[in-house]
């Protein structure tokens, strides 16, 4: 039997009629990139195999000396559990801490924790099971929110490993993610300039940080400048790190979502031979030297936060006409597993993926961008689908 | 069949998304439910392990999950759907023009929210899509004249809801101009 006419081959229909037809029959607007973006992060939260938490505590990494810079500290798939500090912990925060001149370079001198992706990949996949069960948008939330929780079991093993470090010298203080930097930065008092009470200015870079990681808009180069640096370097440029004198630390400018940020915590044993043995024999100088060179060398050479900015807005432009050189570019990028933008960074070759249409590609790559960096607003955004307001996406 | 041959989901996304987020609003769904159907509508595949070719086109097929989404959303969430000022053709030319579609869109809509879903639905499908009455029978399970017999109701329904919109605004605007 062959198909009626549709409404619009019939001439008897009245003009406003046909016009009206006519244009809904264009189809709607949609953002089929992000959506498709949207839709690889739920499927990847879908399809992470389950492993149980404990199984990842137990392979925690062992204290070993370690005093090179181990390249792979930059990068931050070496511990993408941060995830976990988000979690707040029973501790108090104090208002603020006294932090040496070297309060950067520590993070980059210490040996990355080997078993923490593991850790963190199997705590988000503790998550699938629920995810499974739930709807679309839910089972995103599902996993999101598990995840957070079976990660914090591993972060309290790590928390209370630094905590009894801390407590023996009376200084109790961490609160969740915060109290991650906060420990870190103690024991490296501890070991380096005990009698130093100069902090660090890096205030007002966290505080920025802490506003731009509230951003909603995933591709604002300047909106997510700070919680990405937080992992690799405390401080955000050198200059800070190792030139200023005294300063305060404001624990509040730090939100839990930057603190989610945050390098895992370490204890005494964990730290390499640079700090708790040359350090000691040296005045009290060498960790601090150490810690400038290893520092210098995990910085991004060419002029900074600025320029990566510049190289960012570029790359951005660049996505619509041409996303295989945004590819190359973002792969080639003297920033590149470094800079303080790598998750803009990485967002843009994923978008550049799906306008090639390198679906898979761009599938496995949504999938590591979300457990390395979990809490940016790429991420949020693609978890969040457009006008989404419940769960995780609800608005303050 | 091999699994050679099934689509994957992502596949389906990237092609059919569009029309399935048009389906959806022309259905009736708000424009804050779409994305999240939209969504929820390709998860169901990805579950499926993606579509495999056969009897049903997948843009149907796609649809006909959607349908029952939206079902169920409308069915949970009881909304009272209210039109509001969000509806957006693709690249309006300018702003007398968008004006223009979105009035158009409104009208269709309203008149459109007067039918049934499961009229509703062939009629998207069929008159604004231009999707087959065959390929309608096999996304949705029923025989092809169950889909003649509601495109037939749903066209009736349709002109006469259509029909009673505009005279009821064209008697405001003639009360309007008449006060003025």
């Amino acid at each position: 039997m062959n198909d009626p006419k549709r409404f619009l081959d019939g001439s008897d229909l009245p003009d406003q009629l046909r016009k009206d037809l006519t244009v809904a029959r264009q189809p709607e607007h949609y953002e089929t990139t992000w959506g498709f973006v949207n839709f690889l992060s739920l499927t990847a939260a879908i399809d992470l195999p389950t492993q149980l938490v404990p199984d990842a505590i137990s392979s925690l990494p062992p204290a070993g000396p370690s005093s090179a810079v181990p390249q792979s500290f930059a990068q931050p798939q070496s511990f993408p559990a941060p995830q976990s500090f988000a979690q707040p912990q029973s501790f108090p925060a104090p208002q603020s801490i006294a932090a040496p001149h070297s309060i950067g370079a520590p993070t980059a001198v210490l040996p990355p924790p080997a078993a923490l992706p593991s850790a963190a990949s199997s705590s988000a996949a503790a998550s699938s099971s629920a995810a499974v069960s739930s709807t679309a948008v839910a089972s995103s939330t599902a996993a999101v929110s598990s995840t957070a929780v079976a990660s914090t079991t591993v972060s309290s093993a790590w928390s209370l490993k630094a905590l009894a470090l801390v407590v023996g010298h009376g200084s109790y203080w961490g609160a969740g993610g915060v109290g991650v930097a906060a420990t870190l930065i103690t024991a490296t008092t501890l070991l380096t300039a005990p009698s130093h009470s100069t902090a660090l200015s890096n205030s007002t870079a966290l505080s920025n940080s802490t506003a731009s990681s509230h951003s909603s808009a995933p591709s604002h180069a300047v909106s997510s400048t700070g919680s990405p640096a937080l992992p690799s370097t405390l401080a955000v440029t050198p200059d800070l790190a190792l030139d200023a004198s005294a300063a305060v630390l404001d624990l509040d400018a730090i939100s839990p979502d930057l603190a989610s940020q945050a390098a895992p915590v370490f204890g005494l044993d964990d730290l390499p031979p640079a700090l708790s043995d040359e350090s000691s024999s040296r005045r009290g100088g060498g960790a601090r030297s150490s810690a400038r060179r290893s520092l210098a060398e995990n910085t991004p050479a060419p002029g900074g936060l600025s320029d990566e900015v510049r190289e960012l807005k570029a790359l951005r432009q660049l996505l619509a006409q041409s996303p295989e050189q945004v590819l190359t570019q973002v792969q080639q990028s003297p920033f590149a597993e470094r800079g303080a933008l790598e998750p803009e960074r990485q967002a843009l070759a994923i978008e550049a993926l799906v306008r090639l249409g390198r679906t898979q590609e761009a599938g496995q790559r949504v999938a590591s961008y979300v457990a390395r960096f979990p809490n940016s607003p790429a991420a949020k955004r693609w978890r969040c689908p457009q006008g989404s307001q419940s769960g995780p996406c609800a608005q303050p | 069949m091999p699994s050679a041959d099934l689509i994957p989901a992502a596949d389906l996304f990237v092609r059919h998304a569009p029309f399935v987020a048009t389906f959806l609003r022309r259905l009736g769904s708000a424009p804050h439910d779409i994305d999240d159907l939209v969504q929820e509508t390709f998860l169901v595949v990805h579950r499926h392990g993606g579509f495999r070719p056969g009897a049903a086109k997948p843009t149907t097929w796609l649809a006909a999950i959607a349908l029952r989404l939206f079902q169920n959303h409308r069915r949970s969430t009881r909304r009272k759907h209210t039109r509001d000022s969000g509806i957006e053709p693709a690249e309006p030319v300018d702003h007398l023009a968008r004006l223009e579609a979105r009035s158009s869109l409104e009208r269709v809509e309203r008149a459109l929210l007067e039918l049934d879903t499961e009229h509703r639905a062939v009629f998207v499908l069929f008159e604004l899509q231009d999707q087959s009455c065959d390929d309608i029978a096999q996304a949705l399970e029923v025989p092809v004249g169950t889909v003649y017999s509601r495109l037939h109701h749903a066209r009736r329904k349709f002109i006469s809801a259509y029909q009673s919109l505009t005279n009821t605004r064209a008697a405001d605007a003639r009360t309007a101009g008449a006060q003025s």
